[in-house]
C-alpha cells in the first residue's frame, strides 16, 4: 500500500501550489557571519561585473587614441573615480579569498562549523590586508615591487 | 521522490534540469584558472590607472603580447565566469516572475557577449597597432 502523500508544508508563498524546496528566505534568518559572507561573495561578484565593464572601457578608449583615452582617465583619477576603483579592489580580493575557501570546501576541506568560521575571518582579513597593502605598494613607491 | 512534486510541478514538467553539476565544475575550472590570471593582470592594471599613467606607457604596457594573452584569457574565462554566476546567484535563485526571469537571462547574456567582444577586440587593435 502507497504511503498517503506527505501534507504540504508551511511556508512563506503559501499560495503556491507546489511545495518544493526553495532557495532560503533571508528575512527569516538571524544574520550570521557564514550567510553575511555568502551574501558578500554574490554582491562583490555582481559589482565586478561593472567593474569588468570600466576595464573593457579603457581598454577601448585605449585602442581609440590618446584623446579618448586623456578623457576617460581624468574621470578615473577623480576622488570618486578614485574611490570606486577602490572599492573594485576589495571586491575583487574578497571575491578570491572566498572563492579559495569555496574551492577547499569543494574539495571536502574546512567544512566543519568551526573551520568555517576560522576560514571566514582569514578570508576577511587577508582580503582587507591584500586591498590596503596593494594601495599602499602603489602610492607608496610609485609601483608594484615586481615592475 | 515523485512525492517532493506537486501534481502541477509534475505536469509542468518544469524540473532539474539536469545540468547543475556541469554548470558548478565549469564554474570551479573558472575559478582556478582566474587566481593567477586576475592577480596578475588587475594588479598591473591597477598599476596604470591608480597611478594615472599617460597613453604611452598604457599602451606599451597593453602592447607586450604576455599581457595581451593574459588579459585576453582574463576577460574570456571572468566575464564566462559572471555571466554564469550572475544566472545562478542571482536571476535563478532570486527572480522568480517568468518574464522578468527570461528578460534578465538575455541582458545578462548580451551584456557577457557585447563586453567580451569589446574587449577582445581592443586588445587586438592595440596588439596589432591596426
Amino acid at each position: 500500500m502507497a504511503a498517503p502523500p506527505p501534507p504540504p508544508l508551511p511556508r512563506p508563498d503559501a499560495d503556491s501550489q507546489d511545495w518544493r524546496p526553495l532557495s532560503p528566505h533571508l528575512s527569516v534568518y538571524k544574520p550570521q557571519l557564514t550567510s553575511g559572507m555568502s551574501i558578500f561573495h554574490k554582491i562583490t561578484g555582481i559589482g565586478m561585473a561593472g567593474g569588468v565593464v570600466v576595464l573593457v572601457a579603457w581598454l577601448a578608449c585605449l585602442a581609440l587614441g590618446k584623446e579618448t583615452y586623456d578623457t576617460l582617465m581624468a574621470l578615473l583619477t577623480t576622488p570618486v573615480g578614485q574611490i570606486l576603483l577602490f572599492g573594485w579592489t576589495w571586491a575583487f580580493f574578497y571575491h578570491l579569498c572566498c572563492g579559495i575557501r569555496h574551492l577547499l570546501w569543494a574539495a571536502g576541506w574546512s567544512l566543519s562549523i568551526k573551520a568555517v568560521y576560522v576560514t571566514g575571518y582569514i578570508a576577511l582579513a587577508v582580503s582587507t590586508l591584500l586591498t590596503l597593502g596593494l594601495w599602499a605598494m602603489i602610492l607608496g613607491r610609485g609601483g608594484l615591487p615586481w615592475l | 521522490m515523485a512525492l517532493m512534486r506537486s501534481p502541477t510541478g509534475r505536469a509542468r514538467g518544469l524540473g532539474s534540469s539536469k545540468d547543475g553539476t556541469s554548470h558548478w565544475f565549469g564554474q570551479q575550472i573558472a575559478a582556478i584558472a582566474l587566481i593567477p590570471l586576475s592577480l596578475y593582470v588587475l594588479t598591473t592594471f591597477m598599476l596604470q590607472v591608480v597611478l594615472g599613467n599617460g597613453y604611452e606607457s598604457a599602451l606599451a604596457w597593453m602592447q607586450n603580447p604576455l599581457n595581451a594573452i593574459a588579459m585576453i584569457l582574463m576577460l574570456s574565462v571572468g566575464i564566462i565566469h559572471g555571466a554564469n554566476g550572475a544566472i545562478s546567484g542571482l536571476i535563478e535563485d532570486y527572480v522568480h516572475h517568468r518574464v522578468l526571469h527570461l528578460l534578465g537571462l538575455l541582458a545578462i547574456k548580451f551584456t557577457a557577449a557585447l563586453t567580451l567582444i569589446a574587449g577582445v577586440l581592443s586588445v587586438l587593435k592595440i596588439l596589432l597597432g591596426a
